[in-house]
């Protein structure tokens, strides 16, 4: 009862605007009218590329399939699937007039109905009757809708015919596209004009997927290489804030790590040489340096003598291996923090009192891989409640303005009043004021973070 | 009494707003904890706790009754109470995907993470990409992700702008683009101008709002008027138009002796501050031809210079120095003339 009602409504709805929308692009061109076959080639030819436009713009593949499925609805016909293959995975997205879009994402080897299956592999176009009622009806339907949400729609609209079209591009059958439109209208002589609509399509599909898998391939690097969440420690409020200079690899050789057990963390902030995934590949290799490390002393001094001696050794092969850093280990101690901070060619650290004194850090040390050998002396500071801890890197005071670079002025004259604030109004404060001096100019990695200890009163 | 239309009681707007002036994080999560946990939905906690005393942090700021560390410590405490709200609502694995941003250089973050929160807890898979997210960065999320919808927050009117080019960015991925933030104006005119697909009032509408949308959307048409030219042309040397001004106005008020060492509250630190802001609203006017751009922002900073002991003639310096720096720009000057 609820699908004869359905289908009724949709069939009202049909024969208004959709039903001629459709009929511009399918309508059999029986008459021998030249003029009347010129308009319908070329509303054909302006739908075509209108169609390439939209689905190459949108490079995500699980929206490309349902906007591609939209389109084929509102102007078109009655029922859209679309069926991808692309690595392991098959997407599927289909629809009839006027109901939800099936989305679904299911791995290859968990399955496709048979005759899908073959579609894919011939890469033919194909018409498909359908049995007009009963169990062959419904097994046709299932043997090209495998989602049956949506194989249960069709059947309910009425559907006599479908249209299968392969999708096909650089030699390889790729994908299915499913066709079909509500009783009582067929593709007539459309075949030409639907094998044409399957190959912009797939063109188009395939560029996505490329894009797609690459972009796949680099976010798992990206996640590898990019700085790991910050660790969650009771009393301890660390913030940080990170921009890189190519925004569209968001990789970087600023780098941050904060690890170890919750009373002994060790803290490395610092900047490679360089820009961009080449940066980041580096600044990973002394993340895991210092991480390897300080499994066996954890001593700042130590750790960053140990790294550079590791990165001496690698100079040759890595030949734009200069860095540096700024590593401190912090220990929670009562209600205070006791921070030991060595510094490898780095910005000082800046140590912002709870009543708004500013200090810097002075410990010396030479850059990362420059000398074999070199040795690091720590600093060592106590952080009372409310007192930050603020690291950076040179982006922050390199940043290019309109007449001038930000500045360590600048740098102070922000923070100054800001004593005692949490450190993620530390860092925005920074943050706000290094963005408006850049406008819209390119600039380096940069790199913030503070840290403040403020255990709760137990 | 049903629970879902438990609202927050005045007692807990209080207490809430006591622990924000205090700038104490774990007392205004524990207010907020306890009104959710009392029945109020989440959406209700947030629009009635933590957005309406963000209001009245931004409303002392102006007035100059609270420092701007007091306001930075105060966002802050509203910041980390939504995360902590937000740490205990589950990350539901269907339902639409959305993104949300705020739009490049805007900074006030929380109006945004509200609604990133309130649509989670309404069964929605959405991504927050932060403050200040740059359209290179908003570009990748869109082909990673693939949202049914992008939702960028815009609170400053001096942002129209870049609005306009996040708008062009979204839309050139064929994904519709919901504006929402006080940068807007209630009846949505702005946010349509700039092109958007929807405009969201609040929160609570954006759902609403959603099931409206396009599957898809065709790229943004470029702006032709007339103050679509001249802004694109302003935004472009904003850098330069900013100095020239900050020195005549400097010049004319007797500042260039000035020894820099003011505090962020000082009106001449305000005064510079702003100054490349009223230039993007200048810009913002032009784009959504909508001369109320301009004149609420120059009502605002009117307000924020007098409760600093401005000058009373500084607000009229720069504009003087504004429209004579963009003498060539007929639009601009007819529209500071006529605020």
């Amino acid at each position: 009862m609820r699908h004869s009602g359905c289908a009724q409504r949709r069939e009202h709805r049909l024969t208004t605007s959709v039903r001629e929308r459709h009929a511009r692009l399918l309508a059999e061109s029986r008459s021998a009218e030249p003029r009347a076959r010129l308009a319908q080639a070329s509303t054909r030819a302006e739908f075509l590329l209108r169609l390439s436009r939209t689905v190459s713009a949108i490079q995500n593949p699980q929206r490309a399939l349902e906007t591609l499925v939209s389109v084929l609805l509102e102007e078109m016909v009655d029922v859209a699937q679309v069926v991808v293959r692309t690595g392991q995975w098959q997407l599927v997205a289909g629809a009839v007039q006027d109901g939800p879009v099936h989305n679904t994402a299911t791995r290859v080897v968990d399955g496709t109905p048979a005759d899908l299956e073959n579609a894919l592999r011939r890469g033919l176009h194909d018409d498909v009757v359908l049995p007009k009622s009963g169990a062959p009806r419904r097994r046709a339907l299932a043997a090209f809708l495998p989602d049956p949400e949506l194989a249960a729609e069709v059947d309910a609209l009425g559907c006599e015919q479908l249209a299968v079209l392969p999708l096909t591009a650089r030699g390889r059958s790729f994908g299915v596209m499913v066709i079909g439109r509500a009783p009582g209208f067929g593709f007539g002589d459309a075949q030409n004009f639907l094998d044409d609509l399957a190959a912009r399509v797939a063109v188009g599909l395939d560029a996505t997927l490329v894009v797609a898998e690459s972009r796949y391939v680099a976010s798992v690097l990206r996640r590898s290489l990019a700085p790991t969440e910050l660790p969650q420690v009771p009393g301890l409020q660390l913030a940080t804030y990170y921009r890189v200079a190519h925004q569209s690899q968001e990789l970087g050789g600023d780098f941050l790590d904060v690890h170890g057990p919750d009373d002994d963390l060790i803290l490395l902030c610092g900047d490679v040489a360089g820009k961009g995934v080449e940066a980041a590949v580096h600044a990973k290799r002394i993340r895991n340096a210092v991480r390897t490390a300080s499994h066996v002393d954890r001593s700042p001094g130590w750790i960053l003598g140990l790294t550079n001696s590791v990165l001496v050794d690698e100079a040759e092969e890595f030949s734009e291996g200069m860095a540096t850093g700024v590593c401190a280990r912090l220990r929670p101690d009562g209600d205070r923090l006791r921070v030991d901070l060595a510094n490898a060619g780095h910005p000082p650290a800046l140590l912002l009192r709870a009543d708004g004194t500013l200090e810097e850090v002075s410990t010396d040390g030479v850059a990362l891989a420059l000398l074999d050998g070199a040795t690091y002396t720590e600093a060592q500071l106590t952080l009372g409640p409310l007192d930050s801890l603020l690291v950076y890197t040179d982006g922050v005071t390199e940043a290019r303005g309109v007449d001038d670079l930000f500045g360590d002025r600048r740098l102070r004259d922000v923070l100054r009043g800001l004593g005692g604030l949490p450190p993620s109004a530390l860092i925005e404060s920074v943050a706000v004021a290094v963005s408006d001096h850049l406008g819209e100019r390119a600039h380096d990695d940069i790199a913030i973070f503070a840290a403040q200890f403020s255990p709760e009163p137990s | 009494m049903t629970v879902s239309t438990a609202t927050v009681a005045g007692a807990e707007l209080d207490a809430y707003w006591t622990a924000v002036a205090a700038g104490d994080a774990r007392a205004a999560y524990a207010v907020a904890a306890a009104t959710h946990d009392r029945g109020v939905p989440l959406p209700e906690v947030l629009a009635g706790l933590v957005i309406a005393a963000q209001r009245r942090v931004g409303e002392l700021w102006a007035a100059n009754d609270w420092t701007v560390a007091r306001e930075h410590a105060a966002t802050a405490v509203g910041e980390a109470v939504v995360r902590r709200l937000g740490a205990a609502v589950p990350t539901p694995t269907t339902g639409p995907l959305l993104t949300v941003a705020c739009v490049e250089r805007e900074w006030h973050a929380l109006p945004a993470m509200v609604v990133a929160l309130t649509l989670r807890a309404r069964g929605c898979q959405v991504t927050y990409l932060g403050a200040s997210t740059s359209r290179d960065h908003l570009v990748s999320a869109i082909l990673d992700i693939g949202p049914r919808a992008v939702l960028l927050s815009a609170s400053l009117t001096s942002s129209l702008p870049r609005v306009r080019r996040q708008v062009e960015a979204v839309r050139g991925t064929g994904t519709p683009v919901v504006l929402g933030g006080r940068a807007l104006d209630p009846d949505g005119r702005r946010a349509q101008r700039l092109g958007a697909t929807a405009y969201a009032r609040s929160p609570e509408v954006v759902l609403d709002v959603l099931a409206a949308l396009p599957v898809h959307v065709p790229p943004a048409g470029p702006l032709r008027h007339p103050g679509a030219f001249e802004a694109r042309s302003i935004e472009a040397e904003s850098d330069t138009i900013s100095r020239d001004v900050m020195l005549a106005t400097g010049a004319a008020l007797g500042l260039e002796h000035a020894d820099g060492d003011h505090t962020s509250d000082d009106w001449r630190v305000v005064l510079a501050t702003f100054v490349p802001h009223v230039i993007d609203c200048v810009a913002g006017a032009l784009l959504t031809e909508d001369p109320t751009v301009y004149a609420e922002t120059r009502a605002w900073l009117g307000g924020v210079l007098a409760g600093r002991g401005a000058t009373p003639q500084a607000l009229a310096v720069v504009e003087e120095a504004l429209a004579q720096r963009l003498h060539d720009h007929p639009e601009a000057v007819r529209l500071i003339a006529g605020a």
